[in-house]
Order: C-alpha cells, then sequence, then structure tokens
C-alpha cells in the first residue's frame, strides 16, 4: 500500500517531484486558459472593431443631419437658433461634444461634454485614443460650405461593450478552468489508475513475493503494453525464482540428511532430539536415545574397499529404519555411527525390545557390489530421558559411552573365549548410572 | 434722396460697418430660402424708402451666387406697392397699406419691429446683432414658397 501513497503523494526525499495528476492539471489549465484567453481577446478585438466602425458611421450620420438642422442658423449666423437646433443631439450618448462653426472657423456654437469625475476624465481619454480626430460635416447651402459640424465620439457605449466583454471572457475562463480540473481528473483515472495497478502489484511482489499477481488490461493501448511485458516479465520472475527455491530446497536437504543413506545427519538429528526433550518435558512424556556403532566396518573397509563399505552401510541404514516404529527416527551421526531418537517412548521394554530386533537384523550377510558376502554386528547403547543420571544435553554423549560399555564388555568376552566366531549382537540394556 | 438719407440716418444710430453686413446677410439668407411659383430668370430687388444698410445690401445682393437679381431704388412716393419687384425692402419710413403685388413678391421690412404691417419678414437689428420675425398670414397669403427652415428659425426668432 506504500506503493499508493508514494503514487499519491510525493515522498519527502523526492521533492521538487510532481505526480501525474499536477502535471495533467497544469497542462490542461494551461492550455484551456491560454486558448480561452486568445478567443475572448479576438473576439474583443474583433468587437471594438466593427462596433467603432459602427459608431464613426453614426457619427456621421448624426453630422450629416446637425448640418442639415443648422443649417439656416449658420446662414443667418444664429447663435440661439443654432443652440435650438443642435441641442436634441446632447442628449445623444454617442457623442461627446458639438463644435458648429463659420465658414472662417470662428465658432457659432459648441458644447462639450462635462468631466465631472474621474470615470469621465478617464472616459475622455479613451474617446481620445479611439477616436483620434473629430467627425466633420460640412453644413452647406446652395452647394457652398457656409460652416461646418464637428461632432467629437463618445466612447462610453464602447467601454461598456469591453467590461462587459472582459467580464464574461474571465467567466468564461473561470468556466473553462473548473472544466479542464474535471476533465484532467478524468484523463488522470484514465492513466493513473492503470498505473497505479502497476505499482501495487511491482509492490506486493517485491514485498510479499506475490508473483501470481497480475496487472490488468487498462484502456489505454501503451499502458496495457506495458502491463503485458510487465506480467511477462513476472512469469519469468516467478520461474526463476521457482527455480532458486528448489535449488535452496536441495540444499537445505543436504544440509539435513546424509548423502549416502539419505538418513538425518547428525544436526538434523541433535535439533529434532532438542525438540523431542522439550516435548517430552512439556508433556511428561519419556524419550529414549540409542547410540549404534557398527563393529567391523573397518575391517570390511579394509579388506573389500570403500564400495563395499558404503554397501555395508546403506544396507545397515535400510536394515535400522525397516525396524522402527512411527515414533522411531534414526540418523547417521559419523562415519560407521548411527543414532535412534524414541519419542514418546512408552516403556524401557520397548526400547529394549528394538534394540534387540535391530541386532538380530544384522545376521543376514550383506552382499557388496565385489559378490563379498558380510556379516557386520552393531554395539547399541542407551540413554532415556527424564533420568536421575544425567540432563537432557548429555543425553546423546550418556548413550554412547553406555555403547562402549557394551563394546568392552564384548571385547572381554570374546578374547576370554580366544574364538573367532561370528560376534553376537550385542546390546547394552539398561545402562546403570556411571 | 440724398435729404431722406441723412434724415434717416440722423434719426437712427450711425450704422456700423459690422451692423450693415449682418443685415445684407440676413436678407441675402431670406431670399435664398424663398421660391417663386414660376422661378423668374431675373430677380428684381426693389428697395422701398431709405435705410442705412444701402450700400452692403446692393453689394451681397449683387453677388448672390445663383440668383441674377437686379436691384432698383424705389421713392416711397410711388405706393407701397410698386409693379415689377419680386422683393421689396422697406426701409424708412414705415409704409401705409399694401396690397398684394404681382407678381407676388418677398416683403421685407427693417421698420416694423412688430411686426403687424403686412411684411412677411420684419428685421430686428440690434446692437448684438441681427434677428428677424415673421408674419405666418402675409407669408401664406404672398403665393410665395418659404423654406420650413426659415420659418421655424424666425417662428423661434419671434418666440425669442
Amino acid at each position: 500500500m506504500s506503493a499508493r501513497v508514494g503514487l499519491r503523494a510525493p515522498d519527502p526525499d523526492r521533492e521538487g517531484q510532481s505526480t501525474l495528476r499536477d502535471v495533467l492539471n497544469r497542462a490542461h489549465l494551461r492550455l484551456t486558459l491560454f486558448a480561452t484567453a486568445l478567443a475572448g481577446l479576438s473576439v474583443l478585438i474583433a468587437g471594438v472593431v466593427v462596433i467603432r466602425t459602427y459608431a464613426l458611421h453614426n457619427l456621421q450620420l448624426l453630422a450629416q443631419a446637425a448640418s442639415y438642422t443648422a443649417e439656416a442658423a449658420t446662414l443667418f449666423d444664429d447663435r440661439v437658433a443654432a443652440g435650438e437646433a443642435l441641442a436634441p443631439l446632447i442628449g445623444t450618448e454617442e457623442i461627446a461634444g458639438i463644435t458648429l462653426s463659420r465658414a472662417d472657423g470662428t465658432p457659432l456654437w459648441e458644447w462639450h461634454r462635462a468631466h465631472a469625475n474621474a470615470t469621465d476624465r478617464m472616459e475622455d481619454w479613451a474617446g481620445r485614443l479611439l477616436f483620434p480626430g473629430p467627425v466633420r460635416t460640412p453644413v452647406l447651402r446652395d452647394g457652398r460650405a457656409i460652416g461646418e459640424v464637428r461632432l467629437r465620439g463618445n466612447p462610453s457605449g464602447l467601454l461598456r461593450f469591453l467590461a462587459i466583454g472582459t467580464a464574461g471572457a474571465l467567466l468564461c475562463m473561470a468556466l473553462v478552468a473548473a472544466l479542464s480540473g474535471l476533465l484532467s481528473r478524468r484523463l488522470q483515472r484514465a492513466i493513473v489508475h492503470p498505473l497505479r495497478n502497476l505499482a501495487d502489484v511491482s509492490h506486493a511482489v517485491r514485498v510479499d513475493r506475490a508473483f501470481d499477481r497480475i496487472v490488468p488490461p487498462s484502456s489505454i493501448a501503451e499502458i496495457t503494453a506495458l502491463a503485458d511485458d510487465f506480467n511477462a516479465l513476472l512469469a519469468e520472475l516467478r520461474k526463476w525464482d521457482d527455480g532458486l527455491r528448489n535449488e535452496n530446497e536441495s540444499l537445505a536437504r543436504l544440509a539435513m540428511y546424509d548423502s549416502l543413506t539419505g538418513l538425518p545427519n547428525r544436526a538434523h538429528f541433535e535439533k529434532r532430539l532438542e525438540h523431542a526433550v522439550r516435548h517430552a518435558r512439556e508433556t511428561g512424556g519419556r524419550l529414549a536415545v540409542l547410540f549404534l556403532d557398527s563393529d567391523r566396518f573397518k575391517a570390511i573397509n579394509d579388506r573389500y574397499g570403500h564400495a563395499a563399505g558404503d554397501a555395508v552401510l546403506i544396507e545397515v541404514a535400510a536394515r535400522i529404519r525397516a525396524r522402527l516404529g512411527e515414533n522411531g527416527l534414526v540418523a547417521r551421526i559419523g562415519g560407521d555411527e548411527f543414532a535412534i531418537l524414541l519419542s514418546p517412548l512408552g516403556s524401557i521394554g520397548e526400547a529394549e525390545a528394538l534394540i534387540e530386533r535391530i541386532g538380530a537384523s544384522m545376521a543376514r550377510p550383506i552382499v557388496t557390489p565385489g559378490k563379498a558376502s558380510v556379516v557386520t554386528s552393531l554395539s547399541i547403547g542407551m540413554a532415556c530421558f527424564p533420568d536421575p543420571c544425567g540432563d537432557e544435553a548429555s543425553l546423546l554423549r550418556r548413550a554412547d559411552e553406555s555403547m562402549y560399555r557394551t563394546k568392552r564388555t564384548r571385547w572381554r568376552s570374546e578374547a576370554g573365549k580366544g574364538s573367532e566366531g561370528q560376534p553376537r549382537p550385542g546390546a547394552g540394556g539398561t545402562a546403570p548410572c556411571l | 434722396m440724398l435729404l431722406s438719407s441723412a434724415a434717416t440716418g440722423a434719426a437712427q444710430a450711425p450704422a456700423s460697418a459690422a451692423q450693415a453686413d449682418a443685415v445684407a446677410r440676413v436678407v441675402q439668407g431670406i431670399i435664398s430660402y424663398t421660391y417663386w411659383p414660376p422661378p423668374p430668370h431675373l430677380l428684381h430687388f426693389c428697395i422701398v424708402g431709405a435705410t442705412p444698410y444701402r450700400q452692403q445690401l446692393l453689394t451681397r445682393i449683387r453677388s448672390m451666387p445663383g440668383k441674377p437679381i437686379r436691384v432698383r431704388a424705389i421713392d416711397s412716393a410711388q405706393g407701397a406697392s410698386p409693379s415689377g419687384c419680386d422683393i421689396l425692402y422697406y426701409g424708412a419710413p414705415a409704409p401705409a397699406a399694401r396690397r398684394p403685388t404681382d407678381p407676388p413678391a418677398l416683403t421685407i421690412s427693417e421698420v416694423d419691429r412688430a411686426c403687424r404691417g403686412g411684411s412677411m419678414f420684419c428685421l430686428k437689428i440690434d446692437p448684438h446683432g441681427v434677428s428677424f420675425d415673421l408674419n405666418l398670414d402675409a407669408v401664406t397669403r404672398s403665393g410665395l414658397r418659404v423654406d420650413p427652415k426659415v420659418l421655424m428659425l424666425g417662428h423661434m426668432g419671434g418666440a425669442a
């Protein structure tokens, strides 16, 4: 889930990086605002040009009307009559100033819109900018110019259009900004969601080694292609991981088992013994450890070769294993030494019976690869738990010592007989405390 | 004539050149806005009586573009309605009675401020300018057509 966090908010050590959503938002916003501003500006400019053209045309018409109505007044040089003829124009909003002049250029009558406040002064300034010169129309009488009407345009209508147009454009920009936010959120959902899937899966693979996860396809072809490649990569990783796991398992097996006989090795046996002791202590059960040593292994090795020795070891291991019940575990803990863990152990008698059975199983000759038939025997020692003579840590050692006592006893008895007969399988039996 | 002129000059304030010019211009304007039913080839401008603006009147009237005008001076003893005049300009003394003339004539008076003497146009000459009043009855009776722009101007001037 930290992958999600990584996609949503930048990590502290990745400051300066922005999320995909931010990038999309910014790009969208810039583009749309630019487009809207451009469109609004061109509409405004076109509007101003058109309206100014109409306003100039209108001024021209007004000037013509003025020159007609003021004709007689101009001819009779009547200031009062001129004022009365032109006064109706004063109410016209489009006009900022009227001048009626005589043929010699001296003004007969004039009027200018008063600039009462800053707004009016600004309007006047804008008017001079938008209408650089007054509209001039001659006052004609019998085809002769007897005077001139000059009208200055008033830009308030144009300014109002500009204000409304600008406000409209700004409103549109705000609307478009909101829309672009929505749009980029949709786009982000289309892009970021599949990317987040990808991130989730890669995170799961890294943390949980969940190679069976699959990135779902997305509506965007490029991301689907990426997901497919990712899935393929995952499959390869999984195969590789499986191989590694198998190798690890076989290595673990090598570490825990004896490669010749296939029995657990000493380390494995000690671990199992530890568990069994703990279990016996907790449940109040008992267990026994047997130590087994081949009596004639060295002689067989010397006489028939190592291959024969190996065959004897394998056969001995197989015979011991065949005699064990559910509660028995046999391990090869040295060259020709084996150990048996009996846990849980019902009674000492059970262990002694097993020793008897194993000893008996060695009587049958073993055929070596060299077709020699050899007979071996085992010396077996035993230690129990719980036992007043020692703690659980010395179980194996005590079983070993018990086995050596058995072996020595046998040697003495054999030396006493002075015969070379078949050694009898011996058993340590219940060894007394030392 | 000279005597009469001198008498008029003594009776009235001496006319300044600017005032004379203003009077002449107004008269010229009135003529230009008046239309005779059959447009005559030549307009006869008759000055009845004495006027201090005679010289400027003559100069202006003669130089009117598009309308050839012949100027005649007529003694007030000949009566208020001499024949053969298209325009009658009344100076001092104010004429008594007037008859419709043949052909119909435009009548302008400079000595009838109340505009009740039967003239169509009555000049009001003041030191600050020259305006005129008009007698709508006289205009209607005259049989001439006067441009409504001037009618309105005269009416407004009279009202002012």
